[in-house]
C-alpha cells in the first residue's frame, strides 16, 4: 500500500474509457472512498478537474455528484470555500477489507486465486460424478440468495459441491478459503461489472452441469466463475493499491 | 472362491455390519434416556440444563464412536441444549462449538443437517451418510442419531458419529473374507467401502436395478450374478457382483 496520496490518488483519477458513464465515476469513488483512500472531509477537485480527469462531460460528473450526494458518499457546501466533500462512512467493514486487500500482493492473490480455482473447479467436476437426487436438492436450495451477502451465498454454494463431491479435504479448502480471501473476492466493493454474468446465474449453469453429471463442464464453469471474480479483484487491486 | 463361497460370506458381513451399527445406535439410545430423564424431571428446562449429561457423552466416545451427544430445539432460554463432543482418544477431546448467529459467515442451520432435521420430523432414527460433516469434526462420516422426547413431542437428538475411515478399518477383514467384488452401501446406492477401485468410498452405484433392490430392504437376486443383502433393518446394504 503505498503512502504517497498523490500517487494513489491519480490511480483513482486515471482516464475513463469513452463508453463509460456516470455510474462508473460513481463506483470508482464510492470505491475510494470505502477503501478510505480518500479521507473524510477531503475535498474533491472540481467539477471541471474530475471531468478533464476522467476523462468525461462535466454533465456526467455532475450526475455522478448527485448520485454520491444520495448515498451520503459526498456533500456540496456552497459559498467562499464551498465544493464537494467526502462523508466516509463512520464504521463498517470497509476498513478491515481495506487493509487486508493492502496487504495482500498480487503475486499472492494469483496464486490463492489459482488454488482456489482448482479446489471449486475439481469439486464441481467430481459433485458431478457423484451427486445423488438428494444433493440435487440440497445444491438448488443454496442458488437461492435468502437476503444474504454475496460471500456468504458463495460460501455455502461451493461448500455445498465440495460436501456433494464428497471430499473433506475440499470441503475444508472451502472453508479456509471463505475465510481467508472469500470475503474480500465477492465483497460489495467489488462490483459485479455489467459485462459478466450475475454470479448467482453462474450458480444456476454449474448446478445444472452438475445435474447433468457433465463433470468437465461443472468444472470449467466453476474456474470461469472464479476467474472472472479474479479478475475483477485484481483489477481493483491496481486501481487503488500502489504497485 | 466365487459365487459359492461369497454367497454364504457376504451375508455374514451384512451381519457384522448391523452388529456394529447397532451397538452404535445403543450408545446413542443410552445418551437418549439421559436427555429425556432430565425433560421427564419437570419444569422449564434452559440449555444448561443439559450439562449433566457431560459424563454419559464422554463415556459414549471411544472405539468407533469419534463424535457423540445430545442437540435439542431452542429451550427456556432460547438457546439449543448443546453437549456433543468430539474425539476417541481420550487426551483429545473437543467440545462442539456451533455458530447459531443467522447473520453469521459460519452460521449453522441445524434445520438443514438430516441428522437433526429427520428425526425430527418423522419422529424415528436416522442414518445419515455417508457424508462430509463440515459442520462438526471436517470428516466423511456415519451420523447415526434417535429422537429425544420431552413427553410427546420431539425436542432433540442424541446421536453418535462414526468416520467411514474408522469403519473402513474394521470392516476390511470381512470385506476381504467375502473373495467376490463387494461394496458396502446406504439406500442410495453410496459406497461406504468396496473391494475394488471401481467401487471406491463415496461414488455412487447408478445401476438401476441395484438401486431399486436396495430400496426393497430384502435380500434380492438380480441378473447378472449381483446379490444384494441389507444389513439387518438399516438402510445399509452388502453387494456382491459376479
Amino acid at each position: 500500500m503505498g503512502t504517497d496520496r498523490t500517487s494513489t490518488s491519480s490511480r483513482v483519477f486515471t482516464p475513463l474509457d469513452p463508453h463509460s458513464r456516470a455510474e462508473t465515476v460513481v463506483r470508482r469513488l464510492t470505491d475510494a472512498i470505502t477503501f478510505g483512500l480518500l479521507t473524510d472531509d477531503e475535498q474533491l477537485p472540481s467539477e471541471a478537474d474530475l471531468a478533464a480527469q476522467f476523462g468525461v462531460s462535466r454533465v456526467t460528473v455532475r450526475e455522478a455528484l448527485v448520485a454520491l450526494r444520495q448515498q451520503n458518499l459526498v456533500e456540496t457546501r456552497r459559498g467562499r470555500g464551498g465544493g464537494s466533500f467526502v462523508r466516509a462512512p463512520a464504521t463498517g467493514t470497509a476498513s478491515p477489507l481495506r487493509s487486508r486487500l493492502a496487504a495482500t500482493s498480487l503475486p499472492q492473490l494469483r496464486d490463492t486465486a489459482d488454488h482456489y480455482a482448482a479446489i471449486a473447479g475439481t469439486a464441481a467436476r467430481l459433485a458431478a460424478q457423484r451427486a445423488d437426487a438428494d444433493d440435487l436438492v440440497r445444491i438448488g436450495e443454496e442458488l437461492h440468495p435468502r437476503g444474504r451477502p454475496l460471500h456468504r451465498v458463495e460460501r455455502a454454494f461451493h461448500l455445498e459441491v465440495a460436501a456433494v463431491a464428497q471430499s473433506a479435504r475440499l470441503a475444508h479448502e472451502e472453508v479456509a478459503f471463505a475465510a481467508e480471501l472469500g470475503t474480500l473476492l465477492w465483497a460489495p466493493i467489488v462490483p459485479v461489472s455489467s459485462k459478466d454474468p450475475d454470479p448467482i446465474t453462474e450458480h444456476q449453469r454449474i448446478a445444472a452441469a452438475i445435474g447433468a453429471g457433465d463433470g468437465d463442464l461443472a468444472r470449467q464453469l466453476t474456474e470461469e466463475h472464479v476467474a472472472r471474480a479474479v479478475e475483477r479483484l485484481i483489477d481493483l487491486h491496481l486501481t487503488l493499491v500502489d504497485p | 472362491m466365487g459365487q459359492t463361497t461369497a454367497r454364504t460370506t457376504a451375508p455374514a458381513l451384512a451381519d457384522h455390519v448391523a452388529t456394529i451399527v447397532e451397538q452404535a445406535f445403543a450408545t446413542a439410545d443410552g445418551m437418549r434416556a439421559e436427555a429425556e430423564a432430565v425433560f421427564a424431571a419437570g419444569g422449564p428446562v434452559a440449555s444448561a440444563a443439559l450439562a449433566p449429561l457431560r459424563p454419559h457423552v464422554l463415556a459414549a466416545l471411544g472405539g468407533l464412536v469419534s463424535g457423540a451427544g445430545v442437540i435439542t430445539v431452542p429451550l427456556a432460554d432460547g438457546l439449543p441444549g448443546l453437549e456433543w463432543w468430539m474425539g476417541a482418544d481420550p487426551s483429545r477431546r473437543t467440545r462442539l462449538v456451533l455458530d447459531l448467529d443467522p447473520d453469521s459467515d459460519t452460521y449453522v442451520d441445524l434445520r438443514r443437517m438430516p441428522w437433526f432435521s429427520v428425526p425430527l420430523e418423522t419422529g424415528r432414527r436416522h442414518v445419515t451418510g455417508p457424508y462430509v460433516d463440515y459442520v462438526c469434526a471436517e470428516e466423511y462420516t456415519l451420523t447415526l442419531t434417535v429422537p429425544v422426547r420431552d413427553g410427546d413431542t420431539v425436542t432433540g437428538i442424541a446421536g453418535v458419529d462414526v468416520t467411514v475411515g474408522d469403519l473402513e478399518r474394521v470392516l476390511r477383514p470381512a470385506i476381504r473374507a467375502v473373495g467376490a467384488t463387494v461394496a458396502l452401501v446406504n439406500a442410495q446406492g453410496r459406497v461406504i467401502a468396496g473391494s475394488t477401485a471401481r467401487h471406491v468410498t463415496g461414488s455412487l452405484i447408478r445401476d438401476p436395478q441395484i438401486r431399486a433392490a436396495l430400496q426393497e430392504g430384502t435380500p434380492q437376486s438380480l441378473p447378472g450374478g449381483v446379490h444384494v443383502y441389507p444389513c439387518g433393518v438399516l438402510p445399509l446394504a452388502v453387494i456382491i457382483t459376479g
